[in-house]
């Protein structure tokens, strides 16, 4: 689904990637781990093309498709998915009719008549129940004032009416209590099917209690350094990053 | 969201016939042919002269954004289209109807005003007020006629609350003034649907001095809207309003107003309101046209327990000056006042706010909060701030709270990867900075703010 080929990004003219080879395959679930400065959410980010990483060389290839110089819109219209580690909040936007947009946009790209807001509201309702997102949050302006649990859920709710097939999570355990992680990795997991991939990035082992990786690679300065199953995962638990 | 039609271009001029339209330049022959035309008592003919002298002896501003390509002897300052008030749209001139109709007034009319009134160069053309509010004592009326129909009202309150001291600009008001609103909602009336008047400047070279009267008495509510619009010429114009409001015991009112002047038009106005005892002052504007803007309505607060809410945006693009602001005077003590400003700046274009906040000895136990909140895009962009605030007592309190900068890309980069493209997102941001705003507007308003948001300020 995904094909990285030696990327090399800079960010302010200093090298960020320094050549990331990364491989999923539709059905897997692939974690990436590593210390904080690694590169991990920088490469989140050059995947779904934030313009502040500049691409030197290397491909992003997404269905066959290079999309390394593809903008950010048409590359979430393609079906990447971003669950962004600090949410932007948008002041003045409320959240249902932000919604609707999304989901008009993402329906005018899959060629497919859009929701009545009649229907649209119930189908969020019904979402919303199963992430418990409190619905007084529909009236508000996007994530504004918002704890970074519930910012967390919002975006996993604009996941589920984005129905994208390759799904980004860059640290989506931070902020989150114990109790939320499972509910939002159960909501995950059900969405998740063979047609579909993840990649999870995560300083800490503890989503992954949760969503079970197919494959964990450890990212330091800038390279993917190491991949295996999860029992790497153990690996580094027991001698931290430093010391494959 | 975008429901309203719009059928020509508001900018657009209009081809219509005029009874009556003076050279251009300002002398006494001119004031005292607008007042003859208009049949005036004596004491307005007398009141008008002593502006002009006013006016003569003071001098431009010496603040604020330069006024020297204004040449007040290429003004044309009085004219106007018929001498008839129409009270159905039928009666009035087709092409200043349709004028009217593109402008959405009509529409709005049937929908959901109360009343309207429509001014056309110097003279009201139309003017309504529903059946069940005039029954009830509400007088909404062109103040020309008002004066004919209500002279003592008129009379005890016109230019009481602007003083033609005030600045040159008020002065020159009063001498030539014409036109506008006055409306009277007598003790404890609540009129729940907004009242209407939209001033439409037409011809090159024309100045503007439409005078708003308002009175709101003991316990009654009320919310009136005003609408502006000229057609571009590529010639100066001038529009030197005033609103004057007088808020009485226990009552509410909402002033708000939209100004699109043309490009080429300088917007000189002046609005104050006098807010008695408990009583509450709203002002809401937008100011998206004209070279230049200096607006700061002002608030009064002079008995126990006045309040008064200022909500301002301003649109400053190429070649734009919006030098706008608010001002209050706490005058009684237990009064509070809100200003929130938000201004967007684009092309070169110099936003400003301009504010003055004065809690005097006696208004003990007064709260002030102003807020400022300014976007930038493009980087040859300016915004300024200039909040004066005096304080002359140790039991009140203001805040001012400012920022200022660019659309963030951290949040463009949000919504993108949402689906979002990215000029639909940079317009999804700057409509949700306005929205505490745009809200308070009726929709048409609304429309039209985040119509312009989209045509003049998305690159």
């Amino acid at each position: 689904m995904l094909k990285i080929k030696n990327l090399k990004v800079n960010i302010e003219n200093k090298e960020i990637l320094k050549g990331v080879i990364l491989n999923i395959k539709e059905g897997e679930i692939i974690c990436i781990m590593g210390p904080n400065g690694s590169g991990k959410s920088s490469l989140a980010s050059t995947i779904m093309g934030n313009q502040k990483y500049r691409v030197k060389s290397g491909e992003i290839i997404y269905k066959k498709n290079i999309i390394t110089k593809t903008s950010v819109n048409h590359r979430a219209s393609a079906g990447i998915f971003l669950a962004h580690q600090n949410p932007s909040e948008i002041f003045g936007v409320d959240l249902i009719s932000y919604l609707f947009e999304i989901h008009k946009g993402y329906s005018k790209a899959k060629n497919i008549k859009a929701l009545s807001v009649f229907d649209f509201n119930e189908k969020v309702k019904v979402y919303m129940k199963d992430l418990q997102i409190d619905d007084e949050f529909l009236q508000r302006s996007l994530n504004f004032g918002l704890s970074g649990g519930e910012k967390k859920k919002i975006e996993i709710l604009q996941m589920l009416i984005l129905q994208p097939e390759l799904i980004i999570l860059d640290e989506i355990d931070s902020g989150l209590d114990v109790d939320a992680l499972k509910l939002i990795a159960r909501v995950i997991n059900k969405y998740f099917d063979a047609k579909k991939a993840i990649l999870i990035i995560t300083h800490s082992k503890k989503i992954l209690s949760y969503i079970k990786p197919t494959r964990v690679a450890i990212m330091k300065d800038g390279r993917i350094q190491k991949s295996g199953d999860s029992s790497l995962v153990a690996l580094i638990e027991k001698k931290g990053f430093n010391n494959e | 969201m975008n429901n309203v039609k719009i059928k020509k271009n508001i900018h657009q001029i209009d081809e219509v016939e005029y009874s009556k339209k003076f050279k251009k330049g300002l002398s006494k022959a001119v004031v005292e042919s607008v007042s003859a035309d208009k049949k005036e008592p004596q004491w307005m003919l007398e009141h008008r002269l002593e502006c002009l002298q006013i006016f003569n002896e003071l001098e431009l501003p010496k603040w604020g954004p330069t006024l020297s390509d204004l040449n007040l002897n290429e003004i044309v300052y009085y004219a106007k289209t018929s001498d008839a008030k129409a009270r159905k749209w039928e009666d009035v001139p087709v092409e200043i109807k349709d004028t009217f109709d593109a402008l959405g007034i009509l529409q709005a009319e049937a929908k959901y005003l109360s009343g309207v009134g429509a001014q056309f160069e110097s003279t009201v053309v139309y003017h309504k007020l529903k059946k069940e509010l005039e029954d009830r004592g509400v007088i909404f009326l062109d103040l020309d006629s008002a004066l004919r129909s209500h002279e003592e009202i008129v009379k005890k309150y016109f230019m009481k609350c602007i003083s033609p001291r005030l600045h040159k600009f008020a002065a020159l008001h009063g001498a030539v003034w014409s036109g506008g609103t006055f409306l009277y909602v007598p003790k404890g009336v609540k009129i729940v649907d907004p009242l209407q008047a939209y001033f439409r400047m037409n011809s090159a070279n024309m100045g503007q001095f439409e005078h708003t009267l308002i009175v709101v008495e003991e316990g009654a509510e009320a919310h009136y809207i005003e609408g502006c619009s000229a057609p571009r010429w590529g010639v100066n114009s001038l529009h030197a309003g005033c609103v004057e409001v007088y808020v009485e015991k226990s009552a509410h009112f909402r002033y708000s107003s939209v100004e699109n002047w043309s490009r080429d038009a300088y917007n000189l106005n002046t609005k104050r309101a006098i807010i008695k005892k408990d009583a509450h002052m709203e002002w809401v504007g937008g100011n998206f046209g004209s070279q230049v803007t200096m607006l700061y309505p002002c608030s009064v607060l002079v008995e126990p327990g006045a309040s008064a809410d200022h909500l301002g945006v301003a649109f400053a693009g190429r070649g734009q000056n919006q030098d706008t602001g608010a001002k209050v005077i706490h005058a009684a003590p237990n009064t509070s006042s809100n200003v929130v400003s938000k201004s967007i700046t684009r092309n070169g274009g110099i936003s400003t706010y301009r504010g003055e906040v004065i809690i005097l000895p006696v208004a003990r136990n007064s709260i002030s909060n102003v807020k400022c909140d300014a976007i930038m895009l493009g980087d040859n962009s300016e915004s300024n701030t200039y909040p004066k605030i005096k304080i002359e007592n140790n039991t009140s309190s203001v805040t001012h709270e400012a920022t200022a900068g660019k659309l963030n890309e951290t949040d463009i980069f949000y919504l993108t990867s949402r689906g979002i493209n990215e000029s639909a997102a940079r317009s999804l941001i700057l409509n949700g900075f306005i929205n505490p705003i745009a809200k308070e507007l009726p929709l048409e308003y609304a429309v039209e703010m985040n119509r312009m948001v989209e045509l003049e300020l998305i690159a």
